[in-house]
């Protein structure tokens, strides 16, 4: 599944999951999803090209699934394809970048749950 | 409507603490003057559960406390760090040995990890910096929302309920 995106650069693949998991997530507060569109004038939107990609990656899942569009997905259904495709884009990115020292990030996720936020109001 | 005093954002721990760690302190956030879906007196909007920082807040702790390490809404937060780190990147902030910790760190956080946090964001510290969602893009055409790319951690305060 998802075969497209093989060829395609980690970076491309990100932004297209990215897109692709926030449609999911709005699914059922949106029209039709053939229509949605990166918001114009914030440069950290997807460009057209990777919200194509996004797009293509939910024609997929309907497809799969049978439904009319992704409003029909259920929650589980919904989790399951952010899942797989968030672990794809990890894995794409990692591929690309190399791993990290062993170690090194789950010694860092322990310093910040040491730390804490820093918050105004704590209840 | 006239200008909101305070502007409301739901945002994950693990992403408050990548950009404050890797990013300057600087933080990526979808804002709204309206926290929950229940309309003030006099209405005049209505905020799609998917949008509203009182639903995402609820949603995360739900997830938190149900050991649902799969929600879409936890995944899809992972999949926002993923991105803002390839921009990131792009745009020289981070190198690439950082790029390779944050992708890992989305890789082996917990579910407590994405504890979630309620940012109180003062109106006139960013309404220059305000980008509104344009009304055709936004989950709901009533809803107002409005991304800052960059905000200070001066420019907000933060609550952990």
């Amino acid at each position: 599944m998802f075969e497209f995106l093989d060829d395609q650069p980690s970076d491309r693949v990100v932004a297209a999951v990215y897109f692709a998991a926030r449609l999911i997530v709005h699914r059922h507060d949106m029209g039709d999803f053939r229509k949605a569109l990166p918001i114009q004038g914030v440069d950290t939107e997807p460009t057209n090209q990777e919200a194509e990609l996004g797009l293509q990656i939910i024609e997929e899942i309907v497809t799969r699934e049978k439904t009319q569009d992704i409003d029909g997905l259920s929650a589980e259904k919904a989790s399951h394809y952010v899942s797989r495709l968030v672990r794809l884009a990890e894995d794409r990115l990692l591929k690309d970048l190399g791993t990290t020292k062993p170690g090194r990030s789950r010694e860092i996720l322990e310093r910040w749950r040491r730390d804490g936020a820093r918050p105004a109001v704590q209840g | 409507m006239p200008n909101p005093l305070i502007l409301y954002s739901t945002n994950s721990s693990l992403a408050y603490n990548v950009a404050r760690h890797y990013y300057g302190d600087k933080h990526y956030v979808w804002c709204t003057p309206f926290f929950g879906l229940t309309p003030l007196p006099g209405g005049g909007y209505n905020m799609p559960a998917s949008s509203s920082p009182a639903e995402i807040y609820n949603a995360y702790r739900r997830d938190i406390a149900s050991g649902d390490m799969h929600s879409a809404k936890i995944q899809s937060n992972r999949a926002g760090i993923l991105r803002g780190s390839t921009l990131m990147r792009r745009a020289k902030i981070i190198d690439k040995t950082q790029a390779q910790e944050i992708s890992q760190i989305c890789r082996d956080a917990q579910l407590a990890d994405f504890k979630p946090l309620i940012y109180v964001i003062p109106f006139d510290l960013v309404s220059t910096k305000l980008k509104p969602v344009p009304i055709n893009k936004r989950a709901s055409p009533f809803s107002a929302e409005y991304i800052l790319e960059s905000l200070p951690a001066d420019h907000f305060d933060i609550i952990c309920p």
